[in-house]
């Protein structure tokens, strides 16, 4: 069909419905917001993801597409690529392997960008705290039944990580570059300080051992050095730190930032920087200054377990710390990005699954998780001879996957809320930065978390 | 009319002969002021101390892409590295395909610049020396342009490329941006100051407007030219968010849309390869704004002190 002018147009620009007009327009309001400002209600056709049709599908009779794109982050890494070819060798379906740019907000920014023109890749890459918006806005399909056809032993997968893509009894995506935010420490520093070689326990025993940490430190040092606030970094971590105290951002859809537990958590950041017991300080790049010797511990995604050490060879690696409720409760959340599957077809949905499949099989798992320091997403993979290996080599990498048995699905103000990762990191900043009391920066933050509940998520359930 | 600036508390200088003249007496030479002696030294300290401010990073980001991430973090710093070898260079050109990357930018950067002057010197010409109704409800336009933000002009100009069928090809990252109200804006002013007498010989001559533009308009504008194209070149190599949108493809993207690729989201960042990166980026332009600073000053005030 053409337009007046005589241009050949899209089929979802030739009657730009409100809801991708909408879609268009997040993208000038930034990656933070780019959330479904507009949009079906969960799981309805009208999206470039069609849904319905998924849950309709006779994946028997459905035959896969020859090709397919796939957006993910930075293009890949060499050894994604290295993937990608091998699928395509073993299926015959080519990848059109697309960049989604070099950070996961950037990646929401380009999906929604092409999203909103009816061009959404088939198969993308979507952060733990973008992947919701996708579906919201009918972007992506529920990957069960697909999955269940192409006979993915979705039971393998590390149930935390899985979990974390489960709403309304349906899974939206299979876990790809995972991880958990772990506790490093300086070896040196602590056997200075007369420390005992381990994480601490409790984040109030660290607060006890950090005039030890800090008499060995330089002037300008602190015990702990917290990444500069922003998304990502605060309400990832800050999240453990609530989980730890009995705490939370919310429960589901409602918000718990008025609690005593919660007031305490605040609290205990504003005094961790400010006051004459302070013993934090907010770095600009973490990783460098911690190894350059400014500060007795950080903490930092599993990623680091091999390439911090390569800058700090005294490197030590512990779970996060606990808090008031008992050692062997769940306290940490999982990071990282996962798969969905945006295809506007059968046929490109099921050759989508199959790059999934293939993505995610035990060797692969191993393979990707070696090579970036991302988890393994599967059980099976930590029985590879590639995983075994590494962990020999490296017996930290073992951490993180018996981390995971302490980890639990991220609080929904933090990981669907849309913007909400920002709203959080914002809000802390005022305590991290201001020194300002947990109670009116809370209610206010309890204010926006409803404001942006009611605008962007409200009208999709 | 012409101005004769002087700084303010400083004698216009004598005539050199007089100043050589056996007859007047050294003793009775009138003593030169500490004031302004003072003054200029304060001037040249404050902009030793800008310049230091604003080099320094420069300088730095070029020492460290010679370092390694250890030497970088190393405290305290040392400014000069260890050793002068290509590591990161090496690492840069391993990670992107940095000359594919470099042909982009240097393809995508020149034939932008070379239409928006093209564009700018038509627009400006005919709002200057062709007779047309509502002329200057049309300039008007073209500096309300100017006020609106480039990032409102993303949504309508995406959703065109895509239309078209435009996103990853080198018409959707260069045509969107062709319309310069910048340089249509700085040539207008500039035209405006030639003399009538200049076109109206050449029309008598039988010159048309496209000679008349080439032959006699532009050759007399070149300083304003020069920094309307230098201006445009620093802000089509840089430009980093409408390529990052519209190049999903590495075969596509310029080196700034490149540098991304280079950042590690999952462990330490590698600021070694990084910064040999961004000096890769950086360097091309500082060298052409060393060379041809003295024209883009000129041009750009031209036209701006009307008699």
């Amino acid at each position: 069909m053409r337009s007046r002018s005589g241009l050949i147009l899209p089929e979802s620009l030739r009657q730009p419905s409100r809801r991708s007009l909408l879609q268009l327009g997040g993208l000038g309001l930034g990656a933070g917001f780019l959330a479904a400002c507009s949009g079906p209600s969960v799981g309805s056709s009208d999206g470039g993801g069609n849904a319905e049709t998924a849950a309709e599908t006779d994946w028997s009779t459905t035959e896969p597409a020859e090709q397919i794109t796939f957006m993910s982050l930075q293009q890949g890494t060499e050894l994604e690529q290295e993937l990608v070819a091998e699928f395509t060798a073993e299926t015959g379906i080519v990848i059109n392997h697309i960049s989604g740019g070099g950070s996961y907000e950037e990646l929401a920014q380009n999906f929604r960008a092409s999203a909103g023109t009816g061009e959404q890749p088939d198969v993308a890459q979507a952060s733990d705290v973008f992947w919701f918006q996708y579906l919201t806005s009918g972007n992506t399909i529920p990957v069960d039944r697909l999955l269940e056809h192409l006979e993915v032993e979705v039971d393998d997968f590390q149930e935390a990580l899985y979990g974390d893509y489960e709403f309304e009894g349906q899974h939206w995506a299979v876990p790809y570059g995972r991880s958990t935010p772990m506790f490093y420490y300086n070896k040196a520093v602590w056997e200075a300080a007369g420390l005992p070689d381990r994480g601490p326990d409790t984040w109030t025993e660290f607060q006890e051992w950090s005039p030890q940490i800090q008499s060995v430190l330089p002037a300008d040092g602190a015990a702990m050095g917290w990444s500069a606030p922003g998304p990502s970094n605060t309400a990832w971590t800050g999240q453990s730190i609530m989980w730890a105290h009995d705490a939370a951002f919310s429960h589901e859809w409602a918000w718990s930032l008025d609690t005593d537990e919660a007031l305490w958590v605040g609290n205990f950041y504003r005094d961790a920087f400010h006051g004459p017991d302070a013993w934090s300080k907010v770095a600009v790049d973490p990783a460098a200054e911690f190894a350059a010797g400014l500060y007795g511990a950080i903490t930092g995604s599993t990623g680091g377990i091999v390439s911090y050490r390569e800058m700090l060879p005294t490197l030590g690696v512990a779970f996060m710390p606990g808090g008031t409720i008992p050692a062997d409760a769940p306290r940490v959340p999982t990071g990282g990005n996962g798969l969905t599957i945006s295809a506007p077809t059968p046929e490109k949905q099921l050759a989508g699954g199959m790059l999934l499949r293939h993505l995610t099989t035990p060797e692969n798992s191993a393979r990707w998780a070696v090579s970036t320091g991302y988890m393994p997403t599967r059980k099976a993979a930590i029985e590879t001879e590639t995983m075994q290996a590494a962990i020999a080599e490296v017996p930290d990498r073992q951490l993180p996957i018996d981390q995971l048995a302490i980890t639990k699905v991220q609080d929904y103000a933090r990981a669907l809320l849309p913007g909400g990762d920002l709203l959080i990191s914002e809000h802390f900043e005022r305590i991290i930065l201001s020194g300002e009391d947990a109670e009116p920066v809370f209610a206010d933050l309890t204010n926006e978390l409803q404001r942006a509940f009611e605008q962007n998520v409200e009208p999709h359930l | 009319m012409t101005s004769s600036l002087t700084r303010p508390g400083r004698a216009t200088p004598a005539p050199a002969a007089a100043a050589a003249d056996p007859g007047v007496d050294p003793r009775h030479r009138r003593p030169r002021r500490l004031g302004p002696t003072l003054l200029d030294g304060g001037l040249y300290v404050t902009l030793l101390i800008g310049t230091l401010v604003m080099a320094f990073p420069l300088i730095w980001m070029v020492l460290a892409s010679f370092k390694t991430n250890a030497e970088i973090s190393n405290l305290p710093l040392h400014l000069l590295p260890s050793s002068w070898d290509l590591d990161n260079f090496v690492a840069v050109a391993n990670s992107i395909p940095l000359p594919r990357m470099v042909a982009n930018s240097v393809a995508i950067t020149a034939i932008s610049t070379f239409l928006k002057v093209l564009l700018g010197l038509g627009c400006a010409y005919g709002l200057v020396f062709v007779e047309v109704p509502f002329k200057k409800f049309a300039f008007t336009v073209v500096l309300f342009t100017l006020l609106i933000p480039g990032q409102i002009t993303i949504i309508p100009n995406y959703v065109l490329v895509a239309s078209l069928d435009w996103t990853n090809t080198y018409a959707g990252i260069i045509v969107p941006g062709l319309a310069s109200a910048f340089g249509t804006f700085l040539f207008r002013q500039q035209f405006m100051q030639l003399p009538r007498s200049l076109t109206e010989a050449a029309e008598l001559d039988g010159a048309g407007h496209l000679r008349r533009l080439f032959q006699i308009v532009v050759p007399v504008s070149a300083p304003s030219i020069a920094a309307v194209t230098l201006v445009t070149i620093v802000g089509e190599w840089n430009e980093y968010l409408w390529p990052s949108l519209v190049a999903k493809s590495p075969e596509l993207m310029t080196l700034p849309v490149g540098l991304t690729h280079l950042q590690d989201l999952e462990g330490v960042q590698n600021w070694g390869v990084l910064l040999a990166a961004t000096t890769v980026v950086t360097v091309p332009m500082l060298v052409i704004f060393l060379f041809v600073q003295r024209r883009l000053v000129a041009g750009l005030t031209a036209g701006a002190v009307t008699g």
